[in-house]
C-alpha cells in the first residue's frame, strides 16, 4: 500500500519536516490521554504518517536516507484507527510551538486514509446517510423541522418563512436529537423576542457537511453547499444564525465564498449584539455559572468573548472561569467524528472534562454548542453529577425579557 | 598547498555535495503537494504560489510577526520560560558560532572580513555563544535523560544532535585552549575567551606538542561540524529549515500564527480580537484586494482586445 502526496499541500509537506518532536501536542491531547493508543498520539502520528508519505518515493535506500519506512498491513490498520481516535479539537495547534495546522494535517491525513479504504466503517454509513438523506442521523429530511411541532406557541408558519433578514441554520443534531431540540426551541424564542424577522430551512436545509469533512471525504460536501447556498439565497437573507459551532466552522471555511455579502453569524454573537442593542432583557439568575469553550467555536473559529460577555450581563449570576479556558478548553469528546468512530473513548473525554468543570464549584456549565451539551449531559448522568449543563441559548430564554420600546430595530443593518 | 588545506577542501565539498542532495529531496517532497487540499496543481500554478507567498513576506507587519514567531520563539515563550530559554540557546548559540565563528572566519582568513581569532569581541562573543549551546544541550539531555519527560521520546537520532553539538562546542573550547598555548597568547588578550583562556592555563602545565594537539583538534572540530551540517536535511534537524518557511507561509496567510484563518469580511465581528490584530487583519485584507485588482490588471493588459470581464461578456 502507497501514500499519495496529493491530498496535502506544500503548506503541509513542509509542515511535517519542521515538527521539532518536542511533544507538546501529545502532552495537552485528551485523546491520547484517555486512550493511551500511541497511535492516537499527535506526535507520533505525524511521525509515523511522514514515514510512510516519504516511503517509496525514489529508490529504497534513498527513501530510508529520508525517514521513508513502510509499515506492515496490520500496523497501517493500527494507525488509521489511531487517526480517528482525535476529536479535531485542534488543542494540538494551539500549542505547536512551531505553528503547524496539525487540524488540516489530520484532516487531509484522513482524505488520504478514505482513498485507501481505511476509515471505520461507521463513516461510511454516515456519508451515505447524508448521500441519500441529507442528514448524518439518517431520519427521512422532512422531519427536520418537526421540532417545532412540539412547541407550545409555535406560529402557523413554523418559523418558515419564504422571505426574512436571518435564515437560522439549525444542524442535523440540533433538528432531529431529542436531547438537544430545546436549543432550537431556545433560539427561535429568543429571536422572537428580540424582533428579529428570520425564518428556518425546514426540509431545504440538508447536512452543512461537517461529517463528511471530518471524516476525510471533502469531495463529497459539493452537492450539500449548493442546495444550501441556494437556500439561502432563495431567502433574500444578508445573514446566517448558527448555534451548531461545527456548522458556522464549516460555513465560514467552505461557504463564504459562494455567499459574498451575506454574513455568517453564531448564536453567541448575535445574541450578544441583541443585549447591546437592548432588544432583549435579563433577569436575575442567582447561580454560579461557568463556561466551556466549544472547541469549534472556540479554537477553531476564534470566538472567545461573546459569549462570555452574554453570560456576564445576566444579573445576579456569578461567572467563574474554569482554569483550562479560551486556547486551552477542554474537548467535550463529541468532535471529529469521534462519536461514530470511538464512541467509548469520547464517552471518556466528556467525563473527565465534566469532572474538570465540578471542580469550578459551579452550579451550571453553559456551553454553545449542541453537541458538547449532549456529550456533557450523558457524561453528567453516567457521573450522577449535581452541576447542570445548559446551552446559552436556554439560559439566555430563562431569563430573557421582552424590551417593547427597542423591538422595531432591524438587526441586518445595525452592527 | 597544504595537505590538511586540500582535505578540508575535498571534506567541504563532500559535504556540501551531501547537504545539496538532502536538501534537493526535501524539497521534491515538500513540492509534491498541492496548493489546496485534495485538489492537483499543475508546477506553474505551483511556481506562481510560491511567488506570491514570497512576495508578500516584504510587508512590514509580516515581517514583525515572523521575528516574533521565528527569532524570539513566541509561542514557546508561552509555553515555559524554560524551555524558552533553552531553546533561544539553541538557536541563537548555534546562529552565532555558524556565522560568526565559522562563515565569517573563513571570509576572514579570504581578506573578505577584518576579523582576527585575539579580536576581543570575536573571542568573547564565540565563547558566549558556546556557552549558549552547551547550555542548551544540558538542559535537553536533562530533561530527556533524568527528568525523562513523557511527551520526549528519546531516540538514537536526538543523542546524535546533542553529542554532536555538544562535540562541537567542547572540541571549540578545546581548540581555543590549545591556539593561545601554542602561539603564547599574553593574559591581557587571552581573558576575552572566557572559557578557553582558564582552560589553556590548567593544561599548559602538561608537556605536549601543542602545535601538533592544536591540529589534530581542529580536525575534531571541523568534522564534527561537518557532520553536523551533513546529518541536517537527513534528521530532525531539517526544522531548522522547514520551521521559518512554516512560521512565514501560516503568518501571511493567517495575518497571524495564533489563530486560525478567517474570511474576515464575511463573518460577523469578534469581540476577543484585539486591536492591533484587527488592524493588521484589516491591512492583510486590503493588501490582498489591492494585489488582485493588480493582478487583474495586468492579466488584462496581456489580453488583446480588452478586460477579463469584457471578454467573459463577449463570451
Amino acid at each position: 500500500m502507497q501514500m499519495a502526496t496529493n491530498n496535502f499541500t506544500i503548506k503541509q509537506l513542509v509542515e511535517l519536516d519542521a515538527c521539532t518532536r518536542c511533544g507538546e501536542c501529545t502532552r495537552w491531547c485528551q485523546a491520547f490521554k484517555e486512550s493511551q493508543d500511541e497511535y492516537a498520539a499527535p506526535d507520533m502520528r505525524l511521525r509515523e504518517f511522514r514515514a510512510m508519505l516519504k516511503a517509496g518515493r525514489g529508490l529504497p535506500l534513498l527513501s530510508r536516507l529520508f525517514g521513508g519506512k513502510m509499515p506492515s498491513d496490520e500496523k497501517l490498520k493500527e494507525m488509521a484507527a489511531g487517526a480517528y481516535r482525535c476529536t479535531l479539537c485542534a488543542q494540538c495547534v494551539a500549542v505547536c510551538p512551531s505553528g503547524i495546522d496539525l487540524r488540516a494535517l489530520w484532516l487531509s491525513l484522513r482524505q488520504e486514509l478514505v482513498e485507501l479504504g481505511l476509515n471505520p466503517r461507521g463513516l461510511d454509513l454516515a456519508r451515505d446517510a447524508i448521500r441519500t438523506r441529507q442528514n448524518v442521523v439518517n431520519y427521512p429530511n422532512e422531519e427536520r423541522a418537526m421540532w417545532v411541532d412540539y412547541m407550545a406557541d409555535a406560529p402557523l408558519d413554523a418559523y418558515q418563512r419564504e422571505r426574512a433578514d436571518v435564515v437560522y441554520f439549525v444542524g442535523c443534531i440540533a433538528s432531529f436529537s431529542p436531547a438537544v431540540q430545546s436549543i432550537p426551541e431556545a433560539f427561535v424564542q429568543v429571536l422572537t423576542m428580540a424582533g428579529v424577522d428570520f425564518t428556518i430551512l425546514g426540509e431545504k436545509e440538508q447536512c452543512c457537511g461537517f461529517p463528511l469533512l471530518a471524516a476525510g471525504m471533502r469531495g463529497e460536501m459539493d452537492a450539500a453547499i449548493e442546495q444550501n447556498v441556494a437556500a439561502v439565497r432563495e431567502t433574500g437573507a444578508g445573514v446566517v444564525a448558527f448555534t451548531c459551532p461545527s456548522c458556522y466552522n464549516t460555513w465560514v471555511n467552505e461557504y463564504s465564498p459562494h455567499l459574498p455579502g451575506v454574513e455568517l453569524i453564531h448564536s453567541t454573537q448575535l445574541i450578544e449584539r441583541l443585549l447591546r442593542q437592548g432588544r432583549v432583557g435579563l433577569r436575575e439568575l442567582g447561580k454560579r455559572i461557568t463556561y466551556h469553550d466549544p472547541c469549534d467555536l472556540g479554537r477553531n473559529s476564534g470566538v472567545y468573548e461573546p459569549p462570555r460577555e452574554v453570560l456576564k450581563r445576566i444579573p445576579a449570576a456569578e461567572f467563574v472561569e474554569i482554569e483550562y479556558n479560551r486556547e486551552k478548553g477542554l474537548c467535550c469528546g463529541g468532535g471529529g467524528d469521534l462519536e461514530i468512530s470511538d464512541p467509548s473513548l469520547a464517552a471518556a473525554e466528556a467525563t473527565a472534562t465534566l469532572a474538570a468543570f465540578e471542580e469550578t464549584g459551579a452550579d451550571v456549565v453553559v456551553t454553545a454548542c449542541q453537541q458538547c451539551k449532549r456529550s456533557l449531559q450523558t457524561a453528567r448522568e453516567n457521573r450522577g453529577s449535581a452541576i447542570e449543563v445548559v446551552d446559552i441559548v436556554e439560559l439566555v430564554l430563562r431569563v430573557a425579557r421582552v424590551q417593547e420600546e427597542a423591538s422595531d430595530r432591524d438587526i441586518v443593518t445595525v452592527a | 598547498m597544504p595537505q590538511h588545506l586540500v582535505a578540508f577542501i575535498v571534506l567541504q565539498i563532500v559535504v556540501l555535495a551531501v547537504f545539496s542532495i538532502g536538501m534537493i529531496g526535501n524539497a521534491a517532497f515538500w513540492l509534491g503537494g498541492g496548493i489546496a487540499p485534495g485538489r492537483d496543481a499543475s508546477p506553474w500554478e505551483k511556481l506562481r504560489f510560491l511567488a506570491a507567498s514570497a512576495a508578500r513576506v516584504f510587508d512590514r507587519r509580516a515581517l514583525v510577526e515572523i521575528s516574533l514567531d521565528w527569532l524570539l520563539q513566541r509561542r514557546l515563550l508561552r509555553l515555559s520560560r524554560l524551555r524558552w530559554v533553552m531553546h533561544l540557546c539553541f538557536f541563537w548559540g548555534f546562529v552565532i558560532l555558524f556565522f560568526v565563528g565559522s562563515v565569517g572566519l573563513m571570509l576572514a582568513e579570504r581578506g573578505l572580513l577584518s576579523i582576527a581569532k585575539d579580536d576581543p569581541w570575536f573571542a568573547f562573543t564565540n565563547d558566549f555563544a558556546g556557552g549558549m549551546l552547551i547550555f542548551a544541550v544540558g538542559v535537553a539531555m536533562y530533561r530527556r535523560l533524568v527528568l525523562k519527560e513523557r511527551q520526549l521520546r528519546t531516540g538514537p537520532g536526538d543523542i546524535a544532535i546533542m553529542v554532536l553539538l555538544a562535540g562541537i562546542v567542547l572540541s571549540g573550547y578545546l581548540l581555543e585552549a590549545t591556539r593561545l598555548i601554542s602561539r603564547e597568547v599574553p593574559g591581557e588578550i587571552g581573558w576575552y575567551s572566557f572559557v578557553g583562556y582558564p582552560l589553556s592555563l590548567a593544561l599548559r602545565r602538561l608537556s605536549l606538542d601543542w602545535w601538533a594537539v592544536e591540529g589534530a583538534i581542529w580536525w575534531v572540530h571541523v568534522v564534527s561540524g561537518m557532520a553536523f551540517v551533513a546529518y541536517l536535511p537527513y534528521s530532525k534537524l531539517v526544522h531548522l529549515i522547514a520551521g521559518p518557511l512554516v512560521i512565514a507561509g501560516g503568518t501571511l496567510s493567517h495575518g497571524t500564527l495564533s489563530r486560525p484563518d478567517l474570511p474576515a469580511t464575511k463573518v460577523a465581528g469578534n469581540a476577543s480580537e484585539t486591536r492591533p490584530r484587527r488592524v493588521v487583519r484589516r491591512l492583510t485584507v486590503r493588501l490582498r484586494a489591492d494585489f488582485a485588482t493588480v493582478a487583474a490588471v495586468l492579466t488584462a493588459r496581456q489580453r488583446p482586445g480588452g478586460s477579463s470581464i469584457q471578454a467573459r461578456d463577449d463570451a
